[in-house]
């Protein structure tokens, strides 16, 4: 299977490993590397627990208040100010763990697909253990030897951002 | 510290001298909470939500107000009301759900219905009762008195308090402001944002007034702001803080970012600046240049005491928080924007918010940091003293005052002692 090649369809494998990978730059901190992941035209959502889990994934951030709403500018603001030791909420760093799991392709094309995982991020700070779960959208598409983000989302199982008051890393 | 028999102070109020001090056990001792809760949370009116949030004849929303579970509820016959969440029976949460719509309220626990006045309509087994029990003796209990300011409703647990107007006094000036933003009104957009902090209510309240942090916590939102093309040189233009008296505060000052009632900047997409600069043109037809210029051009805090802040810069936003526990307290805070937003407008103003305000933006988590590692060492010394000391010497004297001044939480201060005076008990702790 090579890059680009369109007969090979998109696999578990692959997405799994991108996903891990993903998770393992958010936890080491390599935040640059994570930007590179990105298309231009990327967008990054969370929204508020107050949505209804079941619907969280299609809300629209134009008509809702969300807890994130990046395009790649402020994406990439957001990794700026996160690499600034002026951001105190973040120094001394969070240890993260980002855990991804049951994976499923959803509308898998040929040169694009949608994933659907679940996610477990532990965080430790501050003498405190606190734990974000919930469900990843990932859009997908072929790039290069690999894949790049279009747009990721992020809906939380939790009822609000308690006992944690924040998202202060990248979820 | 005690200053006589009985009167507990935990200011020390020397500001003509050039000192204010507060005990820190204000912000640690769990007695002082229960004082609170008996005094500034049973006899202030407080923040329940927006008219908004329940437009229609059944529309209800559950939530937590100065400690006690409420339900605010439109009933069909239109009317707005505030009852306490909790069967007249057993004491179960009646309403289980934060929002929705309702022709009756049953509590789940033994089938007791209420109708959206909370009037108690049905019991099963009403066979076994009678005599001296009136079901009319068992509605849904309300807090003394209910009200709402252009949209704004207010609870007061206490029936002999003052009117809400009066309690408001000159912060109703700052909501006008707000409101006059829009003719067709203001309305809470759908989502909130939910969140606990490990400090002091107090804590927060302080961090809400306060200008002081701005350019060293909030560095890398200034930062921000200067990426996104918004001169930030010098700091804001220094406006005007008022002491509105009662404990509420308020600031103006002028920014430079946008603000999609009536200011377009670089931050901003050009398509929408014909609009933006088409709204202010109205607004000054409609108020005259001069009204139009505050309601405008000139960014706003307001404090309503004891814990309700209305900001309103490049969005609006609504903010109460209630003590949990003396070293935690949880926020609540929405959207405000004009109904009928042009949607292109509306999307910039919530991307906007959540930037600033959000609990995941560039700003608040910082805030959350500063007030949770404060909670943690305050107690370092078991006693102590916060200082809100600078520009006590020129409170009176507006002119050369400092945006960085802290005459704002002084008068905080001065409004939580005078409540604490009130205790029954002579503010013994």
């Amino acid at each position: 299977m090579r890059a680009g090649d369109g007969a090979a369809p998109i696999d578990r494998g692959q997405v799994e490993d991108f996903l891990f990978r993903e998770a393992w730059l958010l936890d080491s901190w390599r935040l640059e590397e994570w930007l590179a992941l990105w298309a231009e035209d990327g967008s990054y959502v969370v929204p508020t627990p107050d949505e209804d889990p079941i619907d969280a994934l299609e809300v629209d951030p134009r008509t809702r208040l969300c807890l994130v709403v990046d395009d790649m500018k402020v994406l990439r603001s957001r990794v700026k100010r996160l690499m600034d030791s002026r951001a105190h909420a973040e120094n001394p760093r969070s240890r993260t763990r980002h855990l991804i799991h049951n994976v499923r392709l959803v509308d898998r094309r040929e040169d694009r697909v949608d994933v659907h995982s679940c996610f477990t991020v532990y965080r430790a700070r501050s003498g405190r253990v606190d734990v974000y779960m919930g469900q990843y959208l990932h859009r997908l598409e072929r790039w290069a030897a690999s894949f790049r983000i279009r747009e990721r989302r992020a809906a939380l199982d939790l009822e609000a951002l308690s006992p944690m008051g924040t998202i202060s890393f990248i979820l | 510290m005690i200053v006589d028999a009985g009167r507990r102070q935990w200011i020390r109020d020397e500001a003509a001298g050039g000192r204010f001090l507060v005990d820190r056990t204000a912000f640690t001792d769990p007695a002082v909470l229960e004082l609170e809760r008996q005094s500034v949370f049973a006899h202030c009116w407080l923040y329940v939500g927006h008219e908004s949030e329940v437009p229609e004849p059944g529309d209800f929303v559950t939530r937590s107000v100065g400690m006690r579970p409420i339900i605010l509820i439109r009933d069909l016959a239109g009317e707005l009301r505030v009852l306490f969440n909790a069967c007249t029976h057993e004491g179960s949460l009646v309403c289980r759900v934060a929002r929705g719509q309702a022709r009756a309220l049953q509590c789940f626990f033994h089938g007791w219905t209420f109708d959206t006045r909370g009037e108690l309509v049905g019991i099963p087994g009403s066979d076994g009762y009678g005599g001296s029990f009136d079901p009319a003796d068992y509605g849904l209990r309300r807090p003394g008195k209910v009200d709402s300011y252009r949209g704004f409703v207010f609870m007061n647990p206490d029936a002999q308090a003052p009117d809400l107007p009066e309690y408001l006094g000159r912060a109703c000036e700052f909501l006008d402001l707000v409101v006059e933003e829009s003719d067709g009104g203001m309305e809470v957009v759908p989502g909130s944002h939910r969140y606990s902090t490990q400090a002091n209510w107090k804590l927060l309240a302080m961090n809400s007034i306060d200008g002081y942090h701005v350019v060293t916590a909030h560095a890398t939102y200034l930062e921000y702001l200067r990426d996104m093309g918004i001169d930030t040189s010098g700091g804001w233009k220094v406006g005007r803080r008022y002491d509105l008296g009662r404990g509420h505060i308020a600031a103006e000052f002028y920014a430079k970012w946008a603000r999609p009632v009536a200011r377009w900047c670089s931050q901003f997409p050009e398509s929408v600046r014909p609009r933006i600069e088409a709204r202010r043109a109205e607004l000054g037809r409609r108020h005259g240049e001069e009204r139009a210029h505050r309601i405008a051009d000139v960014d706003r805090n307001l404090f309503v005491f004891p814990n309700l802040v209305v900001n309103d810069h490049s969005a609006v936003l609504i903010r109460t928080f209630d003590p949990l526990a003396s070293d935690r307290l949880e926020v609540s805070t929405w959207a405000l924007a004009p109904v009928d937003e042009d949607p292109d407008l509306r999307a910039l103003r919530l991307a906007n918010y959540v930037t600033f305000w959000g609990p995941a933006g560039f700003a608040t988590p910082d805030d959350v940091e500063a007030l949770e590692t404060a909670q943690r060492a305050i107690c370092a010394e078991g006693g102590g003293f916060t200082d809100v000391s600078k520009g006590a010497q020129r409170e009176r004297d507006a002119d050369r005052q400092s945006n960085t001044d802290e005459l704002q939480l002084r008068a905080f201060w001065r409004a939580w002692q005078g409540w604490m005076d009130t205790c029954p008990q002579g503010g013994q702790a």
